[in-house]
């Protein structure tokens, strides 16, 4: 089920561990920077990412399904096709995906051209019911958001102003 | 409270009955495409996004390859604040819904009471070690809000443009009125 | 089921006395301080005991997980109540206790004690009488005082701020005559009472369950009392009040009612949005308002400290979204009031002693704390806090919603946390159970 045409496209990836590396992901992630100082800052279009770990995938009992086997999901919400958003994380954050998912089973690299692409097509999982609450890319959203901000600051700073007084800071503040 | 990360991830993986995720693959491609269905989840909660799938193999993306004993369902959302703050509302407010989508899932206890229904939940949500939002102080509240006020903004601008002051500021005192909930 | 005649009193049904005395005392030698208080079960005020006959002084007292484990209660009976064991102060960034209000600064001997006594009485001389008895009783008893706080209720149950306070209260079986309003709504929009368990243990609550409790026979009759020492600063109230009416071009009234959410004596402003209505303490229907009337805050701001502490029908649904978060409240003020005519801080101390009552700590006052009124955005208001409690890293700003709207800002801190604590009120079985070493 491809969600391609929706804005923002959502991307599932579950790829299985190799043997025993689960503290070396951990490692990883929590060395990965967060916030201000994320690579992803850098993939402009990219909404939200989250990477955790699956242990272990429990059967209907509670216990382990399959021992010994762990998982590393990705998930992430981003404007624009599919390909864009890889070549994106390539150019961004290229060494950065290499450390993590060389933990993974069948990484070859995000070096080799495709390679990459094939990884996460072939450990995709598609989505099959989505909620949306925007349909906004990444850009418009800040900038609403900043809109918004400057709206609530003026409301607040004119109150009381006169008329001309009002126009002359409108124009000043938002132009026109 | 400080509020520096609103958004928070919750991630749910939990085995499923085969036949409950037979159900599932036949009824989302219709709900996914109804607004009704969602818009009171929605309401209730604060979601930017969620994302619903069924995992049967592994790799997911691979024809023929190796099956997992059981369906499991991946629920992943990314909602403003804490989870135990709407389990509450979605089990008072939307049972049907809850059931419509956990009833398959093992050990599933019922939507209420409500207490039951939460420690399911929390007892089959992941961490998730990295989080990225390209937005973090805003809630999805207040992004749907700047959204609608830019557009609001934009019809303002264009109308004002040419007003004198007296009327510009009649229609700015309006702009206000109208648009005082998305501030 | 019980019947409620072993809940200590002031729980269900007020007291109303106008003195009380807090004590906040530790527990230094617990042998003795079970002695102590196998002496002192019979003088404790209870539900059924208040309703019988007044006493000349009441006298409760409560537990903090802490002097419950000091009084040998072994940890597992307690362990499973989060928010109870790690006590108030641990919680302190969810509740917004930070910068002055953090726990570091508060007062004395005045954080999450052992123990907390409570006396009331409606005379100062029978309060003066009881407390000189009870504070002479505690070194033989084992245990130490740490920090002590008188309290009244004003004439006409007025709060520092000049607000008329504490006549509305959730409506649960077993409480004498509520006003109707303060229950919750049906699905049929008529008010019914709150499920007993809301506010009492052992009793089931409006999610069909009983609430966590501590195992055994401490669980029985019990509820769990949350105490904040509540400094005020009248001075900078009254001052940014009448800063922002001359600002705006209103009356100070109107600016501290659309704060509040109710004119100063009580009347709601979803009922008398222009003017106040008669005072609250003579109105039947004082509470009798739903705020569905009023989706765009026009008549009571959708940010104001009413309608953030207590959404009613806000949330939609009915006001089932709300019927889990509410609190019993029985606080009273302390220190002397600020001379009316002056708007500058005069250094002494004043402030509430806030109480409140209920079945699970999480999910009713940290709710409404952290939630509603230490944050805006789960009611639409984004990053807008509470205009009367708000803390540090608020943006103080609130709108008032209207045609057009009028904005506050730049609103300072009013009030500072100075103490308090997470306490178990014991039934008698469960004072007696601990007496003999028996939880």
């Amino acid at each position: 089920m491809s969600r391609e045409r929706d804005t923002p496209a959502a991307l599932v990836v579950m790829a299985q561990l190799r043997e025993g590396r689960e503290q070396a992901l951990l490692d990883e992630l929590a060395a990965l920077p967060s916030g201000e100082e994320s690579p992803f800052r850098r993939v402009a279009s990219t909404h939200f990412c989250r990477w955790l770990l699956i242990p272990a995938l429990l059967g209907a009992d509670g216990e382990a399904a399959e021992p010994g086997r762990a998982y590393l999901l990705l998930t992430a919400d981003f404007d624009g096709p599919l390909a864009d958003w890889v070549a994106a994380m390539t150019r961004e954050m290229g060494p950065h995906l290499d450390r993590i998912f060389e933990h993974c089973d069948g990484y070859r690299g995000s070096g080799e051209l495709g390679a990459l692409t094939d990884f996460i097509a072939e450990r995709r999982v598609s989505v099959g019911f989505s909620i949306l609450s925007s349909r906004a890319t990444v850009a418009r959203v800040r900038s609403s958001l900043e809109l918004r901000r400057a709206l609530r600051e003026f409301a607040i700073d004119s109150q009381g102003m006169t008329p001309d007084a009002l126009r002359r800071a409108w124009s000043e503040r938002f132009g026109a | 409270m400080q509020r520096q990360q609103r958004a928070q991830a919750v991630t749910i993986i939990s085995p499923v009955h085969r036949l409950w995720a037979l159900w599932l693959r036949a009824t989302w491609p219709l709900a996914d495409r109804l607004a009704p269905v969602k818009r009171p989840l929605l309401r209730l909660s604060f979601i930017h996004f969620a994302h619903w799938s069924l995992i049967e193999r592994v790799p997911a993306g691979v024809a023929g390859a190796r099956r997992l004993a059981h369906p499991y369902v991946l629920f992943q959302s990314n909602f403003d604040d804490e989870l135990s703050a709407y389990i509450d509302a979605f089990s008072l407010v939307v049972p049907g819904r809850m059931r419509a989508m956990w009833q398959g899932v093992f050990g599933f206890p019922g939507p209420r009471p409500v207490d039951r229904f939460l420690s399911f939940i929390l007892a089959r949500t992941t961490p998730a070690q990295y989080y990225y939002c390209a937005y973090p102080e805003a809630s999805s509240t207040m992004v749907e809000a700047a959204l609608r006020l830019s557009e609001e903004h934009r019809r303002f601008a264009a109308e004002a443009a040419g007003l004198e002051d007296d009327a510009f500021a009649a229609r700015y005192a309006e702009f206000l009125t109208r648009n005082q909930l998305l501030l | 089921m019980t019947t409620l005649a072993g809940l200590q009193g002031n729980v269900l049904d007020g007291y109303r006395t106008p003195h009380a005395l807090y004590m906040f005392v530790s527990v230094t030698e617990a042998r003795v301080a079970r002695r102590w208080l196998a002496s002192r079960i019979g003088r404790v005020t209870t539900y059924g005991s208040f309703q019988a006959a007044r006493p000349a002084s009441t006298f409760n007292l409560a537990f903090g997980h802490d002097g419950l484990l000091a009084l040998g209660v072994p940890p597992i009976r307690l362990a499973h109540l989060e928010a109870f064991r790690q006590g108030m102060a641990a919680r302190a960034d969810a509740l917004g206790d930070v910068g002055p209000s953090a726990p570091a600064r508060w007062e004395l001997g005045a954080g999450d004690s052992h123990a907390l006594l409570v006396l009331t009485a409606a005379e100062r001389e029978s309060l003066a009488d009881a407390a000189s008895e009870l504070r002479d009783s505690l070194p033989e008893g084992g245990l130490t005082l740490s920090h002590e706080q008188h309290a009244y209720s004003a004439p006409e149950g007025r709060e520092h701020f000049g607000f008329q306070d504490g006549f509305s209260q959730p409506a649960v079986p077993g409480a004498s005559a509520p006003r109707i309003g303060e229950g919750t709504l049906t699905l049929w929009r008529r008010w019914r009472r709150l499920a007993l368990g809301e506010f009492v243990l052992g009793h089931r609550d409006e999610g069909g369950r009983v609430p966590a409790a501590p195992l055994g026979p401490l669980g029985d009759d019990a509820t769990f009392m949350v105490v904040r020492k509540l400094a005020q600063d009248v001075g900078a109230f009254r001052s940014y009040v009448a800063e922002a009416a001359e600002r705006l071009h209103r009356e100070p009234a109107w600016v501290a009612a659309k704060m509040l959410g109710r004119w100063q004596n009580g009347s709601s402003l979803a009922r008398y949005p222009q003017a106040p209505g008669p005072p609250a303490s003579q109105d039947p229907n004082a509470s009798r308002f739903r705020y569905g009337e009023d989706p765009h805050g026009y008549a009571c701001p959708l940010g104001a400290h009413v309608r953030r502490a207590n959404p009613r029908d806000s949330l939609g649904y009915q006001g089932r979204l709300t019927q889990r978060h509410r609190i019993i409240r029985r606080g009273m003020s302390y220190g002397a009031p600020l001379p009316a005519g002056i708007s500058v801080d005069d250094g002494v101390a004043r402030g509430l002693m806030f109480v409140a009552y209920q079945g699970a700590i999480e999910r009713q006052f940290e709710f409404i704390q952290g939630q509603w009124l230490g944050d805006g955005n789960p009611l639409r208001l984004g990053d807008d806090r509470d205009p009367i409690l708000a803390a540090e890293g608020s943006n103080g700003q609130m709108i008032i919603q209207g045609r057009p709207p009028v904005f506050l800002a730049g609103i300072p801190r009013f009030v500072t946390t100075c103490g308090g604590g997470y306490y178990l009120l014991p039934g008698i079985a469960g004072l007696r159970a601990l007496a003999d070493g028996a939880c």
